[in-house]
């Protein structure tokens, strides 16, 4: 591999981590986060993050179930009827820009600012 | 290039297409990697092999013959539209980049291809995802995919330098 290659290569990874690092410093801002839930590109809920709000529910649309855990400040498909499993896979949203996402029920769980 | 109707052309593409399928299976079996929805990509060693050996036409057919295939017998049709998107992209990134060298003397560049194609096939995923799911929030997805692909990019170009000129042999022994 040339020099030149390997520091394209380097380039990439440090605009995708910096991304990563800027995404996590933003999320500190002290403006209450919401948890919006978007199904099929129509807004389904949004409901305010708080650390002292515990509930569960299911979302059921014709294309299938996901079960939403949302305690301790922290939102979590724990369950979902879909073929791959990657929403239950992923690990619960906290930070703003968190997104858990079911493309099969084209179903997407988010972490948002007061907008 | 060898000609289309030779039994020698027919055997070695449904050669590479069975492996192709095989190695789509494997991963359905390998657990999930850190990133949710994020695969290794072992596929894309018969891609890369595939264009650098019989060119770009023939590694276009056999991603697609695979992606068809193990859509309907591994995953579910829904993910052949982020298969295809990705894995076209990826072809044509690592077509272009092919093209600035030749071909006998790739050597290690062929990681750098692999690392680009990698990354190109995860940003054609997302584009797709955005659109199917008409949003935008998807983006914050792709950087975790990048830093995963690049790390999966080298794995497969690794394997491919080493796969690489023992596969050309076989291609080239006894033909005429």
């Amino acid at each position: 591999m040339k020099k030149r290659e390997i520091i394209i290569i380097g380039i990439i990874l440090l605009a995708a981590v910096g991304a990563l690092v800027f995404m996590r410093l933003s999320s500190a801002s002290q403006n209450q986060l919401y948890v919006k839930i978007t199904v099929d590109g129509e807004l389904y809920d949004t409901i305010p993050l708080t650390d002292d709000l515990d509930t569960e529910f299911t979302i059921s649309t014709d294309l299938g179930e996901n079960h939403v855990v949302i305690k301790n400040g922290t939102v979590d498909v724990d369950w979902a009827d879909c073929a791959n499993q990657v929403c239950v896979n992923t690990k619960s949203a906290e930070y703003l820009h968190d997104t858990i996402v079911c493309l099969p029920h084209k179903l997407i769980v988010e972490i948002v600012d007061g907008e | 290039m060898m000609n289309r109707k030779s039994p020698r052309y027919i055997s070695t593409m449904a050669m590479l297409i069975a492996v192709a399928l095989i190695l789509a299976y494997v991963e359905t079996l390998i657990p999930a990697l850190p990133i949710p929805g994020a695969k290794i990509g072992l596929p894309n060693i018969v891609a890369l092999l595939a264009l650098l050996t019989l060119g770009f036409a023939d590694a276009l057919v056999i991603l697609f013959v695979r992606a068809v295939v193990s859509s309907l017998l591994f995953t579910s049709v829904m993910s052949l539209a982020y298969s295809l998107a990705g894995g076209i992209l990826s072809l044509v990134v690592m077509f272009l980049l092919t093209r600035m060298y030749k071909k006998e003397q790739i050597g290690f560049s062929v990681l750098f291809v692999s690392v680009m194609g990698a990354v190109a096939h995860s940003t054609g995923q997302v584009l797709v995802a955005m659109f199917v799911m008409s949003t935008a929030s998807l983006l914050y997805y792709l950087p975790w995919l990048v830093v995963i692909s690049v790390i999966t990019g080298l794995f497969v170009g690794l394997v491919v330098y080493f796969v690489y000129r023992p596969f050309q042999r076989v291609l080239k022994s006894g033909a005429r």
